[in-house]
């Protein structure tokens, strides 16, 4: 085989153990091939193509390069980079290459805020493949002053020694006509060190020599986003939505931050890239799920109830058709006599759910509108009598039996409701004194 | 200067092998592999491919026969091509093979090779540029 890259290339690879966590195997072979050209020995490759047993692997072997897949079945190869940067805590011992079928910005974006060295989307012909892997080993081995600076601080950081670090960063400044990198890197520290408003002070003076430096408008992000000022917050976050993709972790962020600066309308716009998402997890769920039902909400008030429903709906769909979020949904618009939204709202609930409390308080509410009152009655009592009664269910029962004149069975409903809700008795007694004054 | 995000149109490219056959001996060498990932290209050369081929043998001086199934810029396009065997390697109980191409649609392989190059391009400009310097 003909061997790639120059003899001290070679050499640096050779000693190297190499993972390569790819599923399929003709892109693991011609990977495999690749490495051994640059110097790799055969017997330091390992091939796994499934995340667990990868993770395991890299415990066992500490391999220095990992070549993996974004998308290793149902889980990702990121969670690889993290393993390997707590076994090789020196990144300069550690190189992580991602080679993946998947092309989307947010998987690029997340990548590059992460431990990784190089993004090589598939399919590549073969002399792309090389030059990439060529290009990060070489930056690996050869890196600029610069950047020996500035990972000489970033080791100072790691050993929490952050006086030096930041002074190795104030030297790395003087070496790069723009040196971005070592101010976002002095502010960092200075984050550390709980003075957020030097680490501002730095964060910004990065953005002097690049205005689009995007760790430093993230960082700049953060603190604002720490500092509840939310409205500068979002000022820079919309200068990164405007010429980056975004990770899921600032996703969250621009979510919060549209609800509490009340720019609802930007939520539609985020919810657009959250469904674009390669991952998701369960906290952004939550928060994209509670912003659309904020949205939801704020569009009642201005009497939108059409677009609230269409953020509602929405919000069920991120929320997965959660017992609770439907719950909540059907609840706020039954305040407001939305019973034909309720309607379609209440079809979503899913079959197991159907016999829930939730869904019956549900059916009640709907019936009070449309039932006579010896009917609704019966459902009450049937829902109280089985312990699935809300306190509504329960005032409007009594309200219901005086209406009937019926105040020995009222009493009786309130002596049950005192045992589940006592604050609401001397309520619910009140009810039974007006009618008699009255 | 904020960096591109990448061209939608570009972000779905797909390049299969939908039959293969050594003409050299007549064999199908994708036969029992219809649902097998092995139809799969490992990578692309400048006139040829580097291709697993799971069963059958294929051995260099071999001539093939493949038709590939191209998706790019949301658009389906199919090739023909032949080619000789030029290096093979076993890999577990199957072989990488290259193939130098001989007779192909060398107009749509170019383009095929520029888009493949581009979205390159755009991930790397994309990708440091959020690492930053």
């Amino acid at each position: 085989m003909q061997k790639i890259g120059s003899k001290e290339l070679q050499k640096y690879v050779a000693a190297k153990k190499v993972l390569i966590a790819e599923p399929s195997v003709p892109f693991s072979t011609v990977i495999q091939q690749t490495m051994v050209a640059m110097g790799c020995q055969m017997e330091n490759i390992f091939k796994e193509a499934d995340l667990r047993r990868a993770l395991h692997l890299v415990e066992r072997e500490r391999p220095e390069i990992i070549i993996s897949e974004y998308n290793l079945g149902t889980q990702f190869g990121l969670e690889l980079a993290e393993k390997q940067s707590h076994i090789h805590p020196d990144h300069k011992e550690r190189i992580f290459i991602l080679v993946t079928r998947n092309a989307s910005d947010s998987a690029i974006a997340e990548a590059a805020e992460e431990e990784v060295d190089g993004y090589i989307l598939k399919p590549f012909n073969l002399n792309q493949l090389q030059e990439t892997f060529l290009e990060v080993m070489h930056k690996k081995m050869n890196p600029s002053e610069y950047v020996v600076k500035i990972h000489e601080g970033r080791d100072l950081l790691n050993g929490k020694d952050l006086k030096n670090a930041f002074s190795t960063f104030t030297q790395a400044r003087k070496m790069d006509p723009k040196p971005s990198l070592a101010c976002y890197y002095q502010g960092f520290t200075k984050k550390l060190d709980q003075d957020p408003e030097a680490a501002l002070k730095y964060f910004r003076e990065g953005k002097a020599f690049n205005p689009l430096h995007y760790k430093c408008l993230q960082a700049e992000f953060d603190i604002l986003f720490e500092q509840k000022k939310e409205q500068e917050a979002y000022e820079v976050i919309k200068v990164i939505n405007g010429s980056y993709p975004v990770s899921p972790n600032t996703l969250a962020k621009m979510f919060l931050l549209a609800i509490y600066t009340y720019n609802y309308k930007d939520i539609e716009k985020y919810y657009e890239i959250f469904t674009q998402l390669d991952r998701r997890s369960e906290d952004l769920i939550k928060i994209v799920s509670a912003a659309l039902y904020s949205a939801g909400r704020f569009c009642l008030k201005e009497n939108d109830v059409s677009q609230a429903c269409e953020f509602f709906r929405k919000g069920v769909t991120v929320a997965q058709r959660d017992r609770a979020y439907l719950f909540k949904v059907i609840t706020t618009l039954l305040k407001l006599d939305q019973h034909e939204e309720v309607e379609k709202f209440i079809t979503l609930f899913e079959p197991d759910d159907r016999d829930s409390m939730e869904y019956r308080q549900i059916e009640f509410e709907l019936m009070k509108s449309q039932a006579e009152t010896p009917k609704i009655v019966e459902k009450g009592r049937q829902l109280i009598a089985e312990g699935q009664a809300s306190e509504d269910v329960f005032r409007t029962v009594v309200k219901a039996l005086i209406e009937m004149n019926k105040p020995l069975m009222a009493e009786e409903v309130i002596f049950k409701a005192g045992k589940e809700f006592p604050e609401m008795k001397n309520e619910l007694y009140q009810i039974i004194k007006s009618a008699k004054s009255a | 200067m904020g960096a591109k995000k990448l061209n939608p149109l570009e972000k779905d490219l797909e390049i299969r092998v939908t039959r293969m056959e050594n003409t050299t001996t007549g064999t199908d060498l994708l036969k029992l592999t219809e649902a097998s990932p092995a139809h799969r290209v490992s990578a692309l050369l400048n006139k040829g491919v580097k291709i697993l081929i799971p069963h059958g043998n294929c051995p260099v001086g071999h001539f093939v026969l493949v038709d590939f199934q191209i998706q790019m810029s949301g658009k389906k396009f199919e090739m023909q091509a032949t080619g000789k065997v030029i290096g093979e390697e076993k890999v577990d109980h199957s072989h990488i093979v290259e193939l130098e191409f001989k007779s192909f649609d060398g107009k749509l392989w170019n383009r095929l090779f520029a888009v493949i190059q581009s979205r390159q391009d755009q991930v790397s400009e994309l990708f440091y540029k959020i690492k930053g310097k």
